[in-house]
């Protein structure tokens, strides 16, 4: 469990602060990117376990970001666990573009265990 | 000689003598048993031409054809008169003159007292004259015939007789036709059958019989009533019919309907009369102008609609061409005559456009052509009615102007309630992201946390809280500006010292983002101004932070300026910045409520959407007004302008 890595994708500074100390309290490790675009960047560079994907970002939305992501996945049989963050309860958007599950902030510490031990 | 021999027989002979000779137009004479002729009379002498002494002892047969066959004939009379005592016969028979007449000759055997045979009284008639008559008769009876077929036959007159009491004898198809009885129905019935009510009142059925009868003619023209009760105008000739001894035997009566004669000149009465009131009606008509023109276009007639439309007097503008009407470009193209053409093709021409008036001011008019042709289909001219429809035309631009104001404020409030429905989910995120982190950070510090980054979980809390408490902020002041609740509070303060504050709680912002900043301020600007500080320093805030925010690299600039004007001082406050910069097209609703240039700034720059809906309330209430100047990609300028009263310096 130690080893997966995970990517947090959140553009408010505070938050990407918060999450990284949760997943630091559950004993793993992220890291963040500031929004959709940035997130793809850094999967270019590195191989994630799991994305939680904001929502509502500049630059590159998730929902968008998460359509490029699985746009690239096609020809190959990777499928990288995409959890959506969302304030508002646009779950079908979300789903419908490919993300595995979604959670409502603000989240919580079981909350973050309780989608680890799922998808992980 | 006589064969009466007493004074009684004597008078007898005179009596019979007299009235013998009394017959003129016949010859009574006798013969005696050879034929010889004994007596004769005035009528004899009268038919036969001879007189009494040449013609006594003559033989019958004097009269007779002078060969033996005449003799023989007369010879044969006597002999069969003899037999039969009385016989008649007819004959060729020639007079002294050698003229010869048909005759009819009636021999009566004369018997004296004794019974013995005294001879012939012979009676001959010349039968020509009746034979005549009867040949008269045969050709009138033919003639009659003619006529009445003729007159039966006629149909546009109704010939009929009547009796000398006005009983109607016989009748024709033209009275059929003109009264509508057939002959079944009226032979037999009176004349004044056919006459109003009023004149059979009034005796004038009988009045026309008797001046007929005086006048040997009776004509007029009148009312007469059909069989289906309908009046019909009629010429009426009424001739009495007089026999040859001028006994009245009745009436011809000949009617003819007048009434499409009538209908006609009553009609051309009344055109005439129409005519005239038309006229008049034209010529008193104020709201339109109707007038004639001539088959060129040529204005033949004016009335007080046209010119009180058009402005022109008759005297100016009858003979001119109808075009001096049109614009100029109008009269290029054509359009004048093409509306004659079209006038001709289709019996009239209308639109609604641009005409001229004397005074050369354009007017909306309707306009009607109407081409008029004589009977034989040849063009006389036009009737061309106008109507000024600028008032009209102006209601309706009027109702259309309410109309898109009405559109306008339905899409606005539908838009407000929109943008709304934005600020209440751009609300909603920016309490809700500030709040996800206090509340993740505090169940964090609930579980042993990590020590070394309390101080940072600390400040990153109360970095949050206070983000909280702006948006609240922001939505109280918001809040209480709409409800009109907010009041300005003038007092004196150093405008320097508040542009240094603000720019001192911007700084770090301005230094994480390696951004320059200026600040400029003119020297006439008063070290004290009297004014309302916290909303001053509130708007400058606002503005410099939202500088900070849409620019990534360059530098804003502040600069305050003092617009001096006769008793109309003002400070002016802009914040210029090199950042993104503004469409054109979301200039105008910037300072909206709820509204940012794009909502999907919103989540790269945060906010609420309500600052500089909040600044411009402020800037309105110090009676001020708050501007932009903005290029996309290249910056914008924000600047306000607040008065300021001069005694308030203190220089």
């Amino acid at each position: 469990m130690n080893d997966k890595l995970i990517l947090v994708v959140e553009d408010d500074e505070d938050l990407r602060y918060l999450a990284k100390q949760q997943f630091k309290k559950i004993g793993l490790n992220a890291e963040t990117a500031t929004d959709g675009q940035d997130a793809l960047n850094k999967l270019k560079e590195k191989k994630y376990d799991l994305i939680l994907m904001d929502v509502m970002m500049p630059v590159l939305n998730g929902v968008n970001a998460t359509i490029q992501i699985r746009e690239s996945e096609k020809n190959s049989n990777n499928h990288i666990t995409i959890i959506a963050m969302t304030a508002v309860s646009d779950k079908e958007r979300c789903i419908s573009a490919g993300m595995d599950d979604y959670i409502f902030k603000p989240i919580m510490l079981d909350t973050l265990k309780a989608l680890v031990s799922k998808w992980l | 000689m006589s064969i009466f021999a007493d004074t009684q027989a004597k008078r007898q002979e005179l009596f019979l003598r007299h009235l013998v000779n009394s017959l003129h137009e016949r010859a009574i004479f006798a013969v005696d048993e050879k034929g010889m002729i004994t007596t004769w009379s005035n009528g004899s002498q009268n038919l036969l031409g001879y007189d009494e002494e040449e013609i006594l002892g003559k033989h019958l047969s004097i009269f007779f054809d002078q060969s033996t066959q005449g003799k023989n004939t007369a010879q044969k009379d006597l002999e069969d008169a003899s037999s039969a005592d009385s016989t008649i016969v007819e004959h060729q028979l020639t007079r002294k003159n050698t003229s010869q007449f048909h005759a009819s000759l009636k021999y009566d055997l004369l018997q004296d007292d004794s019974g013995n045979k005294a001879g012939f009284a012979v009676l001959i008639e010349d039968l020509t004259e009746k034979k005549d008559a009867q040949k008269n008769k045969f050709e009138l009876k033919k003639l009659e015939d003619t006529f009445n077929s003729l007159v039966s036959a006629v149909k546009d007159y109704a010939i009929f007789l009547i009796s000398p009491e006005g009983i109607i004898l016989t009748w024709n198809e033209g009275a059929q036709r003109a009264k509508g009885y057939s002959a079944d129905e009226i032979i037999g019935r009176h004349f004044s059958t056919f006459y109003t009510q009023h004149d059979k009142d009034r005796n004038h059925p009988q009045f026309e019989l008797e001046q007929a009868i005086k006048d040997g003619r009776y004509e007029e023209e009148g009312w007469r009533i059909r069989k289906d009760g309908t009046p019909f105008w009629a010429n009426v000739t009424i001739t009495p019919i007089l026999d040859s001894e001028r006994n009245h035997k009745g009436f011809i009566k000949v009617t003819r309907d007048l009434s499409e004669r009538r209908e006609i000149e009553a009609n051309r009465a009344a055109l005439a009369k129409a005519d005239e009131t038309f006229d008049m009606l034209v010529a008193a008509v104020k709201d339109y102008a109707i007038f004639l023109l001539s088959p060129e276009g040529n204005i033949l007639t004016w009335n007080e609609g046209a010119r009180r439309n058009k402005g022109y007097t008759a005297e100016e503008i009858v003979g001119c061409h109808f075009s001096t009407f049109y614009t100029k470009e109008s009269v290029e193209s054509g359009h004048p005559d093409w509306e004659l053409e079209q006038a001709i093709a289709k019996g009239q021409y209308e639109e609604e456009g641009w005409r001229v008036k004397k005074d050369g001011t354009q007017f909306w008019a309707s306009v009607s052509i109407t081409a008029i042709f004589d009977r034989t289909g040849v063009l006389t001219g036009f009737v061309k009615v106008t109507r000024d429809l600028t008032e009209r035309r102006e209601a309706e631009l009027g109702l259309r102007k309410a109309v898109i104001e009405a559109e306008s404020a339905r899409d606005e409030a539908e838009r407000a309630n929109r943008l709304k429905s934005e600020f209440v989910a751009t609300i909603s995120h920016e309490i809700r992201t500030p709040m996800s982190g206090l509340i993740g950070l505090a169940e964090l510090l609930m579980h042993e946390p990590d020590h070394a980054e309390l101080p940072e979980m600390a400040q990153r809390m109360f970095k949050s809280s206070r983000k909280l408490l702006d948006v609240l902020n922001s939505l109280l002041d918001f809040s209480k500006l709409e409800s009109g609740r907010v009041l300005t509070e003038n007092i004196s303060f150093s405008p320097r010292a508040v542009l240094q504050e603000v720019v001192g709680l911007v700084s770090p912002l301005v230094q994480a983002k390696s951004l320059a900043l200026e600040t400029v301020i003119s020297k006439n600007v008063p070290e004290q101004i009297f004014a309302d500080e916290v909303k001053v320093r509130q708007v400058l805030n606002n503005l410099l932070h939202n500088a900070v925010k849409f620019t990534s690299k360059g530098k804003i600039r502040i600069k305050i300026d003092r617009l001096e004007m006769e008793g109309n001082d003002s400070i002016s406050f802009s914040v210029k910045d090199t950042g993104i910069g503004i469409r054109e097209e979301h200039k105008s609703m910037m300072f909206e409520p709820f509204v940012q240039a794009d909502p999907s700034f919103t989540r790269k720059f945060g906010g609420t959407g309500l600052g500089l809906s909040i600044c411009r309330h402020y800037v309105t209430l110090m009676g001020g007004s708050i501007s932009l100047e903005s290029t996309e990609g290249k910056g914008s300028t924000f600047s306000f302008t607040i008065p300021v009263k001069a005694n308030s310096f203190n220089e």
